[in-house]
């Protein structure tokens, strides 16, 4: 009874293994091959009746230049690991069976066999990642498009931006000829808003480039507390204009932590001038502090908070918060959105933590040990 | 006597206005359309500097930088860069052509006049 239920197992086990999509070998602890299924015979143009028994290292150094479009990677890869005890996970390799002719893009990876008749041995497996190359090549062909539109499209905006700027600059200098009190008030509001143009322009170019990945990142050990301090200087102007306090609270014993300098700025600055705008009266707090693995930076202001329903959308693109009376602030809607990018860029934080009527707190952090990309 | 300097942008806007800018400065004016022209233009009369608009047609800016630092007898003429990028791109760009400076659109006027003073002064 038993051994007919265990013939049957076995014979759909079979045939679950033949008829799987995936290529699958399966060596002895002496690297010797136990058994091959149909895939692997398609994917290498190998017979089983002409591999069990081999030696795999054996094979591999036989066949490996008509197989491999990179065979010294490839057996590099893969004899380290035989050496070494060791496993692959998701090694990709390009395959040429069929003489040529059919050339394939696999995923390779092998997994121990840890009990059984052939513990100690291997399995290895791969698997045809055809679709996820193709897409791969097609993301590239487009982010190259977008590219070359972003470049036109900045130099196509970006131009008549420069000839409105400088003729309006002339007659506002009075280089034109004078100009009465009238006509200077009127330049001035065309002026205001051809800068507002303009950076409005460079936050979407802005962040374009951070989404499409093509930002340059300038990372360097640098000390925060100097950033909080610089941007204390640039905001105390307006500030006081306010009548508000800014105040920073900073954790001496702070680390020196890579980040980009530029962009940690911009995000500070952005944090700092949303702080500003939504209060009123009272202060804000800028705090810096080391924690086990981070550093962290808090904004805290007194200011009308932020609504639990606007909470989750705070850090969406081209969303804006009315102040007060519906009033749309003038920005672009896209600072807390390039924030945010740029800290994951940075593998840290960002958030807010609220309170309507007493005030918000921006949060983020950088980690202290390098992340590799 | 007057510093003569080259504006060179295919933009006829752009290069009126700054023209007239430059003139109220007290410096003397040529001009070019494209490369090819400037290039030609600055052999012949060897301005004091040159305000370099990277697109350009027939020859582009960047072929007209590269030519005139490879030049012996062209490469001590000061050379700005005008474009339409970004900061980072353009000091990248600057460095590779070995451009003398940079700006990048839109500028205001009166930084250009620093930048042509600290040349020519």
């Amino acid at each position: 009874m038993l051994r007919k239920s265990e013939a049957k197992c076995s014979s759909m086990v079979n045939d679950v293994i033949n008829s799987s999509e995936v290529g699958i070998f399966v060596l002895d602890s002496n690297f010797k091959v136990v058994w091959i299924n149909r895939k692997m015979e398609v994917f290498f143009g190998l017979r089983e009746s002409e591999v069990v028994g081999k030696d795999k290292r054996e094979l591999i150094r036989k066949r490996i230049k008509q197989v491999f479009e990179q065979p010294e990677k490839f057996a590099k890869t893969v004899f380290s690991t035989y050496d070494n005890n060791t496993y692959i996970d998701k090694f990709e390799c390009h395959v040429l069976a069929e003489g040529k002719r059919k050339e394939r893009w696999l995923e390779h990876s092998s997994n121990p066999i840890r009990s059984g008749f052939y513990a100690g041995g291997r399995v290895e497996l791969y698997v045809d990642i055809a679709e996820r190359k193709r897409a791969e090549k097609e993301l590239r062909e487009t982010m190259e498009i977008k590219s070359e539109f972003t470049s036109m499209v900045s130099h196509q905006l970006r131009t008549p931006l420069t000839a409105i700027k400088e003729g309006i600059g002339i007659v506002l200098d009075g280089e034109a000829g004078v100009i009465n009190e009238e006509q200077k008030d009127f330049l001035d509001i065309a002026k205001r808003n051809v800068d507002r143009l303009a950076r409005v322009i460079n936050d979407i170019l802005d962040f374009q480039k951070l989404d499409a990945g093509r930002a340059v990142f300038n990372m360097q050990e640098n000390d925060m507390n100097k950033v909080v301090k610089q941007i204390q200087q640039a905001m105390t102007p307006l500030v006081k204009e306010k009548g508000l306090n800014l105040i920073t609270e900073l954790d001496e014993n702070l680390p020196m932590v890579r980040f980009d300098e530029d962009k940690i700025v911009q995000v500070l600055m952005n944090i700092v001038n949303n702080a500003i705008k939504f209060t009123e009266k009272g202060s804000i707090t800028v705090t810096t502090n080391k924690e086990d693995n981070a550093i962290h930076v808090a904004v805290q202001d007194t200011g009308v908070g932020i609504k639990g329903e606007d909470m989750t959308r705070l850090f969406h693109k081209f969303e804006q918060l009315a102040q007060g009376k519906g009033k749309r602030t003038g920005g672009t809607g896209l600072g807390l959105a390039i924030s945010k990018e740029i800290m994951e860029k940075h593998r840290g934080k960002i958030w807010a933590e609220s309170e309507l009527g007493k005030g918000t707190t921006f949060h983020f952090t950088l980690p202290i040990k390098e992340q590799r990309e | 006597m007057a510093k003569k300097i080259l504006v060179v942008d295919d933009e006829p806007d752009i290069l009126k206005l700054e023209t007239f800018r430059l003139k109220k400065s007290g410096y003397e004016v040529a001009t070019a359309t494209d490369g090819r022209e400037a290039f030609d233009l600055i052999q012949k009369e060897k301005p004091d500097l040159i305000l370099l608009d990277l697109r350009l047609p027939i020859m582009d800016g960047y072929e007209v930088c590269k030519r005139l630092k490879a030049d012996q007898e062209l490469k001590h003429i000061p050379v700005i860069l005008l474009t339409a990028s970004t900061v980072g791109k353009t000091a990248g760009t600057a460095k590779e052509l070995k451009a003398d400076d940079y700006l990048t659109k839109p500028f205001h006027l009166q930084e250009l006049l620093a930048k042509v003073k600290k040349f020519l002064d």
